[in-house]
């Protein structure tokens, strides 16, 4: 994972692991975690440290008290108690076996941290990505595929005005990438609603009128965008019914692309690799 | 007199474990900063308010202790560093590899957020308990907390095997051009 972004707040999160908020802040800040992936594996990753650090000193607990120290609290013996740094290797023959439980505890304790830790924030941006590619093919299958009945209904059409359009929409400027070369013209362009960041989507087709759609998502600062796994080469999904998707994330970390069309992957692969070029 | 004493006895298993985090472990080193706080306590035995937290006074007494003499230590070691005489490699260091990387972890934060995770995360404080025995508000406590958390989860998620995605993200990139 990536950056400090949270939806919730660092704080609150904290605040949320440590036990330290009431019962309705609790509610809404699981209620709220419920959206987020980013959110969940920054809630699990703390879990984890706080678990690991606590079994590492835990055992402590359960040694036997020195008696150096019971006798500084036993009025009589007050003369007795021995200067500071002089009865080690008595303590340190008893506590050996304590210590060798504890270390096997802590020891437990803290690959469970890394590891963990690590697959955790892996399944996070998997889940992210999966995620992405869910909803990019959902916009696809409406508003692009060819037996969708709202197939680019109420799409800007003019490529100058998308992206005036498009700031007002999202706050956010961006240009609609030239695929003429590739033999592709733009058909509209739209925002779309969705859970995370700045959504759009741009329509082209060829001359067959096969359509292909560029799904995009930008970070907003409350609203992270995970880096996808591969970087920026891209990775290639196929959907069901012979559609693909080309994805990729932005070198900043901040955008994740696809671009989706029922053509062959190899086709696809080289238009997505086109546009890597020109949108990052 | 007596309270306390009883008292005294019952915190000590949990002012050895604070004392073992705070020490990186090292179990002689715990155990005299336990007798120096026990024994400040029972001198003090005059502020002592039993209808208030017992063992956030002592962790307080404790860390304060832990903290100046931490202060002697460096003025030592600077001076040993100037005129080097003896062996300064760390005694009793019979700790597993995997314990240090826990103690590395912690070391590596910097000690205001190190005392807020160890107080919360390893003994159990609540921040309200934290933030009478460090002697700051509770939002200072949180805020020290949060950030130590954050700071050991990037490390911890960034050191094993992925350290290049964050090389990755390193500029806002928000255009299409």
């Amino acid at each position: 994972m990536t950056g400090t972004h949270s939806k919730l707040g660092l704080d609150v999160l904290s605040d949320y692991v440590a036990g330290e908020l009431d019962e309705q802040a609790r509610q809404e800040v699981e209620r709220q975690l419920a959206q987020s992936p980013e959110d969940q594996a920054r809630v699990r990753a703390y879990q984890l440290q706080s678990d690991a650090l606590y079994r590492a000193y835990e055992p402590v607990l359960d040694e036997p008290i020195p008696d150096r120290l019971l006798a500084v609290l036993t009025p009589t013996e007050r003369a007795d108690v021995k200067p500071l740094r002089s009865s080690r290797s008595r303590s340190r023959v008893i506590f050996s076996g304590a210590m060798a439980a504890s270390l096997a505890l802590a020891v437990g304790g803290l690959a469970g941290w890394l590891v963990r830790g690590h697959l955790i924030e892996q399944e996070a941006q998997e889940l992210a990505m999966a995620i992405f590619l869910d909803e990019a093919f959902s916009s696809y299958s409406l508003y692009a595929a060819d037996d969708s009945p709202w197939r680019n209904a109420g799409a800007q059409d003019d490529p100058s005005a998308f992206g005036q359009w498009f700031q007002e929409e999202w706050e956010l400027e961006v240009a609609v990438p030239d695929l003429s070369e590739a033999g592709y013209t733009f058909v509209g362009g739209r925002a779309l609603p969705e859970s995370r960041g700045s959504t759009g989507q741009v329509v082209y087709e060829d001359a067959d009128g096969n359509m292909i759609a560029l799904y995009f998502q930008y970070a907003q600062d409350d609203a992270p965008i995970r880096v996808a796994r591969g970087g920026r080469e891209g990775s290639l999904f196929e959907y069901e019914d012979d559609v693909f998707a080309y994805y990729w994330a932005a070198a900043s970390g901040q955008a994740n692309y696809a671009v989706l069309g029922r053509l062959g992957s190899d086709d696809l692969t080289a238009l997505g690799e086109k546009l890597v070029g020109q949108v990052d | 007199m007596d309270d306390l004493r009883s008292r005294l006895t019952e915190e000590i298993p949990h002012l050895r474990r604070y004392a073992r985090a705070l020490v990186r472990g090292n179990r002689d080193e715990a155990d005299d900063l336990v007798q120096e706080c026990l024994e400040r306590a029972l001198s003090r035995a005059s502020q002592w308010d039993p209808t208030k937290g017992t063992r956030s006074w002592l962790f307080g007494i404790m860390h304060n202790n832990f903290v100046s003499s931490v202060r002697k230590r460096n003025r030592q070691s600077e001076l040993q560093r100037r005129y080097p005489a003896e062996d300064t490699v760390q005694a009793n260091h019979d700790q597993s590899c995997e314990l240090d990387l826990v103690q590395e972890a912690l070391d590596k934060l910097p000690a205001d957020q190190r005392d807020a995770i160890i107080l919360i995360a390893v003994s159990g404080l609540s921040y309200e308990e934290a933030s009478e025995a460090l002697s700051v508000p509770v939002g200072t406590v949180r805020s020290r907390l949060s950030r130590a958390r954050e700071a050991l989860r990037s490390r911890m998620s960034a050191s094993p095997v992925d350290a290049g995605a964050d090389a990755r993200a390193v500029a806002a990139d928000r255009g299409m051009s």
